[in-house]
């Protein structure tokens, strides 16, 4: 029987995420961790380039590009991975192809790579969330930005660079929650 | 009365309680059940926030020191919602009590920025002074995540459950249980929901957080162990490829995405 078996190499976890490709997680030193395949070989959305040689990495391994940063929450879409600093800062890597990564652009991102679109508005992010093929992003002040395509709501709808969710404006925003095709705030 | 000093007195030495029990009888003078509940918010109202300061705010502040995260966001948040209520705006509305200010005084102490003025259009310190200890917590315990085919739930005691549909066995597509159980023969013959069940291998571990994938799952203990199940996913556009000699174990586990 194929239960939960402990993944042994990893300790002292914080947060964990998952998407159909790619898990992640954080640990207590802030260092994030992915491992998983990927849609199509140029598509990952680990943060780091795969072994040519294999399908998948198959061990938690850490995303050195972010060795620099202290990340305090990660978020796994459909191809897509989403994180966040201790310094307020987003980042984003994988398959853009649905515009969930933010940058306003069709090329995928290997590498973890700034939503400079967020970091313009001066705001500070403390949590991301992510759905399908969207995306979300929560300031300290509780306002939420959100992104990509195929929204539940209609607010921005194939939206490839963040954008400030206006239906929730006035509303101090304390948790943001995506899966799927939907999403929750509270 | 004896019972309040007791409760009180937890933690506390007695001069701390005492003067807790002044407080605890000026917030049950503040609390009177009233005749209505627009004369409340008026009498409320006008009753200035000075009443909790009867006490000398050293001793509040130790007070408060001892309070629990949440019971101190209770308390701010009660005392928010009293000078919100006020009818002409208060200049105490814009500058933190002593309840917010040993709310910031934890925030600062984890690390978390507290921004030095109020953002505009907001009227009190408390949802940014509390945002600190409930991300930590909030970030750390996902109680429920929703895959392709199952949901995962944790519940007060930490216990890992699971519900899906009887089918979903087969969806592996690699022969091996999606879920974590075993279900048996049965598994494939009915489309009928499982309600949420213990996933028994994992009942003495304490879980706090969950994730799922379309067809795999994570769950994350208390001590901060990650447990993985499930079913690979196969990259689509090369062909799956035949057998892997010798690979470990824990890496098959491990290695799913």
């Amino acid at each position: 029987m194929a239960g939960p078996r402990r993944i042994e190499t990893l300790e002292r976890v914080e947060s964990v995420a998952a998407g159909v490709y790619t898990s992640a997680a954080v640990d207590d030193r802030r260092r994030l961790f992915t491992w998983g395949g990927a849609a199509r070989e140029e598509e990952t959305s680990l943060g780091y380039e795969l072994d040519p040689e294999t399908e998948c990495q198959l061990t938690p391994k850490r995303v050195d590009a972010l060795s620099e940063d202290r990340v305090v929450g990660v978020a796994v879409g459909y191809g897509f991975t989403l994180g966040v600093t201790d310094a307020g800062t987003v980042f984003s890597f994988g398959d853009s192809g649905h515009g969930a990564l933010g940058h306003g652009l069709s090329t995928s991102e290997v590498l973890p790579r700034r939503i400079e679109a967020l970091a313009e508005t001066g705001r500070r992010f403390v949590a991301v969330a992510a759905g399908q093929y969207h995306a979300l992003a929560l300031t300290e002040e509780g306002q939420v930005y959100g992104w990509g395509d195929r929204d539940a709501n209609g607010h921005w709808r194939n939206k490839r660079t963040p954008q400030l969710v206006t239906a929730l404006a006035g509303i101090c925003v304390l948790l943001v929650y995506a899966q799927g095709l939907w999403v929750l705030v509270a | 009365m004896a019972s309040d000093c007791q409760t009180l007195a937890a933690g506390f030495s007695d001069e701390e309680a005492a003067e807790g029990l002044a407080i605890t009888v000026g917030l049950r003078a503040l609390f009177q059940r009233p005749a209505s509940t627009s004369a409340a918010v008026a009498g409320l109202a006008a009753q200035p926030p000075e009443l909790l300061t009867v006490v000398p705010p050293e001793i509040l502040s130790i007070i408060l020191s001892r309070f629990e995260i949440r019971a101190l966001a209770c308390l701010a948040a009660t005392c928010r919602l009293l000078w919100c209520d006020a009818p002409t705006p208060s200049p105490v509305l814009r500058t933190p009590g002593l309840v917010e200010t040993e709310l910031r005084r934890r925030a600062q102490a984890r690390g978390l920025h507290v921004g030095s003025s109020l953002p505009e259009g907001a009227l009190s310190w408390v949802p940014y002074l509390l945002k600190g200890d409930f991300y930590d917590a909030l970030r750390r315990e996902t109680p429920l995540a929703v895959g392709g085919d199952h949901s995962l739930f944790v519940n007060k005691e930490g216990c890992l459950h699971l519900a899906c549909r009887r089918d979903a066995i087969k969806a592996g597509g690699v022969g091996e249980p999606l879920l974590g159980h075993d279900w048996g023969s049965a598994a494939g013959a009915s489309t009928v929901s499982v309600p949420p069940t213990l996933v028994p291998s994992m009942h003495d571990t304490r879980i706090v957080s969950v994730a799922s994938g379309g067809g795999h799952c994570l769950a994350l203990s208390a001590v901060g162990e990650v447990y993985s199940w499930g079913r690979r996913h196969r990259r689509r556009a090369r062909p799956r490829r035949q057998g892997r000699d010798g690979r470990p174990e824990e890496d098959r586990d491990a290695g799913e995405g």
